[in-house]
């Protein structure tokens, strides 16, 4: 259920985004970079890196491009989520991985909770509405 | 202070934006060359699934930024690039906004200084003045005393009342006697202006008590007479005779009147009271001679406190008809108002017409962007192309009207600069808190705000007529194409122009022949060569001697080389000194409150010989028209003409009420000359009854001002002058040495400075009228170049092309011309209050304006035409 849901808003999110800054306006602000920094608490990584593991594990679910990730990537460094350092790549390369921070981690279990809530909410509703 | 850090660290962070994404490509290639593709068809793929590297870089990047201030900044860089591109319309465009700014941030500073800022006491706008009037406002009058006791007990609107009028006394005691300014007040003056002693006590009503010689001293007189010696408190100092305890020193802030910056100390009404007269001032009921002061209650309105005024001004007329029967009502103002007076309306007049020159300014520079919109063209049109909208097009092109009008804002403050000190110099004392005036931090405000605003005002219409650009046919035509709606708007900006224009000449026109027919108007007397002067003398030492003196004074003074006669006058012409007296008519008796009034003048021998004022019929005064003698008077042909018109007055006895010291109250006095009438002020409307008095009559009436007509430089004679007096008492300073040249240009500083101004102001208008029409002329004829060479080719007469760009000319001159006539006709009566002589509606003034502004405008639009008549066809054709 919870990846579902997760795969949900990595579409809307991702599309919202294109359209330029409408997504923080929309239904769930936030759920991308939830998203990153789930997937970056279980292992710092690098731009590629991210993009591929989001792309598997949302099952190529979703045809995103790959460079929509970086001004959220941006937006989090700046507010103090996320932090850089050099690292290696699959390949043995020197490359700048993204790195969870102490901030990072309590933002997200805050929004990981009140997702929770929500969504709690809204699947209590949609099973007993009829009854 | 985290954004600051971030501002100059994100350098750092694009630069690993940059690498992150290079970086991510490279992995994601040859993931791929791992597959099986080339590097090429890997790094193609890569980059596809990445997106628009560019815009996803840009995108990031703003993250770091304040997307708003870096577009504005940005649209800033590319507006000045605009102007140095352009380095002459830059220029152009500047100097024509500096001279409007900076003359309109001159005039604001110092409307700003005398009307705005609110007057330096404690809560200024519970301040009002209370004047004593008849039934109309006009005929409003200054207080009596006991009129003045009345009010204080009655009146339950005011906190305080407070009268005062002006004295000046001598400071004896000292080195060298001093002349001193000072103000007689009732003990209320702290409590009323809310305005504490910095040392000291305020006066308590006890001071105000016959016989008690208090005074509170200003922070000048103290620093300068007494060093700052904080002892001071307790001392006496000798004033005119009489030892007046120091109680208290004011602030240095302190001024009050406001219009008198000068004053050196504060005493009460206790010295107007026992003047060991039959009736000292405070019980005289018929000499009106204070200004009054209230501090309303808190939530008492001004409406409210002139009812009850008027109520209590009523009920005294009742109480009192003999005295007050011409002062039956009263009237409120705020205090600020009544300091004003008539100065609000010709400072308004002149910053309305400041700001129309700069309305003026504005609209030139919109015609110069307008041209230059069509030289653009193509560059906006190519904008748009590339994806600019309309609103970002014209946020562009505002961007750079708004820094060419803080650029002009920024040369118009160093002009305020630099002339208003020339303007105060002329403006001189003529109006109240004017010399407070200066650039300051809010006048640079102002300025900054008038420059936006202006940027806004030319750059609105030039900026949307571009953005409306018609994309396809613009690029296709290479850009000559043109918008036909500009011709039209430009006219329309110069017949506004030209409009407006016409109504600041006709205003500057109309106060120039006012100020020519005031100095021309007769004086009725021969104001070159004469010296004036004036110096106390006090009771204390002179109440009995004074005649005797003055005779011995003048006769000395007579005898002077270059002196050809003197004289003494009290109520000098051209001074603001003036009285009022009413007299009674034996032969036609009226009740006392309704007596006919006429100026007083009390003067020594040989006044009119001095002045050279004409004696009609009868006598002057002589040396043996003293007290034992009949009592005279002698009267103006004016006072003949209105009171005793077509009968003899000579011979005739009246009994004007003026006390000689003596008992029975005034004595009848015959009338023994006729006498020209003089004009007693510089700007005066009509010639007022007055009666002359022999001082030698009046002996306890005190001073005499000196006039000396001389036969050389009026002022070579002052150390002379100064020699006699001293000698006669070493204690008699001299003071207010001037010629009655001076004294009369004194008079006419304020039709001057208006005159000056707004002239100045109607000559910029007109200036930039006439560049603006030379403009939009010279432009149509450029742009009319092929038509006019088909026209040329076709056979046309080189002086019917003249006629007909003069004809265009001529069509907008007349329609400006046509509204601006109407425009003046309406809005000049605003002037009727500063004119003097001319109608507000002097078809002649109105004539020669017409006609210099059309001529003027022809001969801009001469030169336009002379080029468009001597356009080379073949050459006209080909260019295009």
């Amino acid at each position: 259920m919870k990846s579902l849901i997760l795969t949900y808003l990595f579409k809307t999110t991702i599309v919202a985004h294109m359209k330029k800054k409408a997504q923080y306006r929309g239904l769930f602000p936030g759920a991308l970079e939830m998203m990153i920094l789930k997937t970056l608490s279980w292992k710092p990584m690098h731009g590629y890196a991210l993009a591929q593991r989001l792309k598997d594990i949302s099952e190529d679910y979703l045809q995103i491009e790959e460079g929509s990730l970086y001004p959220a990537l941006q937006r989090m460094l700046k507010t103090g989520w996320l932090e850089t350092e050099m690292g290696l790549s699959a390949r043995n390369r020197p490359v700048r991985v993204f790195k969870v921070t102490e901030a990072g981690k309590k933002h997200l279990e805050q929004e990981l909770a009140s997702v929770e809530k929500m969504f709690a909410g809204i699947t209590r509703v949609l099973t007993l509405a009829e009854q | 202070m985290n954004w600051l850090r971030q501002f100059f660290t994100r350098h750092r962070h694009y630069d690993e934006l940059s690498q992150s994404i290079r970086e991510h490509l490279d992995e994601k290639a040859a993931d791929l060359m791992d597959r099986g593709l080339t590097r090429e068809q890997a790094e193609r793929t890569a980059r596809r699934e990445f997106g628009n590297v560019t815009q996803i870089e840009e995108c990031s990047r703003e993250v770091w930024q304040w997307p708003t201030l870096e577009s504005i900044l940005s649209d800033a860089k590319y507006a000045i690039r605009q102007m140095r591109k352009a380095p002459g319309f830059s220029t152009v465009v500047v100097v024509i906004l500096a001279l409007g700014i900076g003359a309109n941030t001159t005039v604001f500073s110092i409307v700003d200084a005398v009307m705005l800022r609110p007057l330096p006491f404690a809560q200024p706008q519970r301040l009002v003045e209370v004047k004593a009037s008849g039934e109309q406002h006009f005929e409003s009058s200054d207080v009596s005393y006991p009129d003045f006791f009345d009010w204080r007990t009655q009146a339950h609107s005011f906190e305080h009342l407070l009268a005062y009028h002006d004295t000046s006394d001598t400071l004896t005691g000292v080195n060298r006697p001093l002349h001193l300014d000072g103000e007689v007040v009732s003990w209320e003056m702290v409590p009323t202006l809310g305005i504490s002693p910095e040392l000291g006590r305020g006066f308590s009503p006890e001071d105000e008590k016959q016989g008690s010689r208090v005074i509170l001293i200003s922070h000048t007189f103290w620093k300068t007479q007494f060093a700052g010696d904080r002892s001071v408190l307790g001392r006496s100092i000798s004033l005119g005779g009489n030892l007046y305890t120091i109680i208290g020193v004011m602030p240095a802030t302190f001024r009050f009147p406001v219009t008198q910056p000068n004053n050196s100390f504060w005493t009460t009404l206790a010295v107007d009271a026992d003047v060991t007269d039959i009736r000292p001032l405070t019980a005289n009921r018929s000499t009106h001679f204070l200004t009054v002061v209230g501090r309303l209650k808190p939530g008492v309105t001004v409406a409210q406190a002139d009812q009850e005024m008027k109520v209590i001004a009523a009920r005294l007329a009742k109480q009192y008809p003999e005295t007050n029967t011409r002062h039956s009502s009263a009237w409120v103002q705020s205090e600020l108002a009544s300091v004003l007076g008539d100065t609000s309306t010709l400072l308004l007049v002149v910053l309305g017409a400041v700001m129309l020159v700069l309305l003026i300014a504005c609209g030139n520079i919109a015609n110069l962007l307008l041209a230059r919109v069509r030289d653009r063209h193509r560059e906006i049109a190519m904008r748009s192309a590339l994806g600019a909208d309309r609103a970002r097009i014209v946020r562009q092109l505002l961007a750079e009207s708004l820094l060419l009008g803080v650029a002009g804002g920024i040369a118009g403050c160093l002009l305020a600069f630099a002339c208003t000190p020339a303007v105060l110099r002329l403006i001189g004392d003529s109006v109240p808190r004017a010399a407070d005036a200066g650039v300051d931090l809010p006048m640079l405000g102002f300025a900054l705000g008038i420059s936006l605003l202006s940027g806004v005002v030319f750059g609105i219409v030039p900026a949307l007529t571009a953005s409306k650009t018609d994309l396809v046919s613009t690029l296709k035509e290479g850009g000559y194409s043109d918008i036909p709606s500009h011709d039209w708007l430009r006219s329309s900006v110069i017949v506004g122009q030209v409009a407006v224009g016409i109504v600041l000449t006709v205003g500057a026109g109309l106060l120039i022949t006012s100020f020519v027919r005031l100095t021309r108007m007769d004086e009725g007397f021969t104001p070159d060569h004469l010296l004036t002067f004036t110096f106390d003398l006090p009771d204390a030492t002179y109440k009995d001697t004074r005649s005797q003196f003055y005779q011995q004074y003048f006769e000395r003074l007579r005898a002077l080389p270059g002196v050809q006669s003197a004289a003494g006058v009290h109520n000098l012409p051209m001074t603001y000194d003036l009285a009022m007296i009413s007299f009674e008519d034996p032969e036609h008796p009226l009740p006392k409150g309704q007596q006919p009034n006429a100026d007083l003048t009390f003067i020594s021998t040989d006044y009119f010989h001095t002045l050279q004022v004409p004696l009609l019929r009868g006598r002057d005064f002589t040396d043996s028209d003293d007290m034992k003698a009949p009592q005279v008077m002698i009267v103006n042909e004016a006072f003949a003409k209105r009171y005793f018109p077509g009968e003899d007055v000579l011979g005739k006895k009246l009994k004007p009420g003026a006390l000689n010291g003596m008992p029975g109250g005034p004595p009848l006095r015959e009338i023994v000359g006729v006498v020209g009438n003089v004009r007693h002020f510089g700007v005066q409307r009509e010639m007022p009854p007055a009666i002359y008095l022999p001082a030698s009559q009046l002996p306890n009436w005190c001073c005499l001002r000196s006039v000396v007509r001389t036969s050389v430089d009026p002022m070579s004679l002052e150390p002379a002058v100064r020699r006699l007096v001293s000698s006669m008492d070493p204690n008699l300073p001299v003071t207010q040495v001037r010629t009655m040249d001076e004294l009369f240009s004194l008079q006419l500083a304020q039709p001057r400075f208006a005159m000056i101004l707004l002239g100045a102001f109607a000559g910029l208008a007109l200036l930039l009228t006439v560049v603006g029409l030379y403009g939009v002329m010279a432009y149509s004829v450029s742009r009319r170049t092929r038509e006019i060479g088909v026209r040329l080719a076709l056979g046309a007469q080189r002086n019917t092309v003249m006629r007909m760009i003069l004809h265009d000319a001529a069509v907008l001159l007349l329609i400006g011309t046509a509204i601006g006539v109407a425009a003046s006709i309406v809005s000049a009566s605003v002037l009727k209050s500063t004119l003097y002589g001319v109608d507000p509606h002097d078809p002649l003034v109105l004539t020669v304006v017409c006609i210099s502004v059309t001529l003027t405008g022809l001969l801009a639009a001469y030169i336009p035409s002379i080029r468009a008549a001597s356009i080379d066809p073949m050459k006209a054709l080909r260019t295009e």
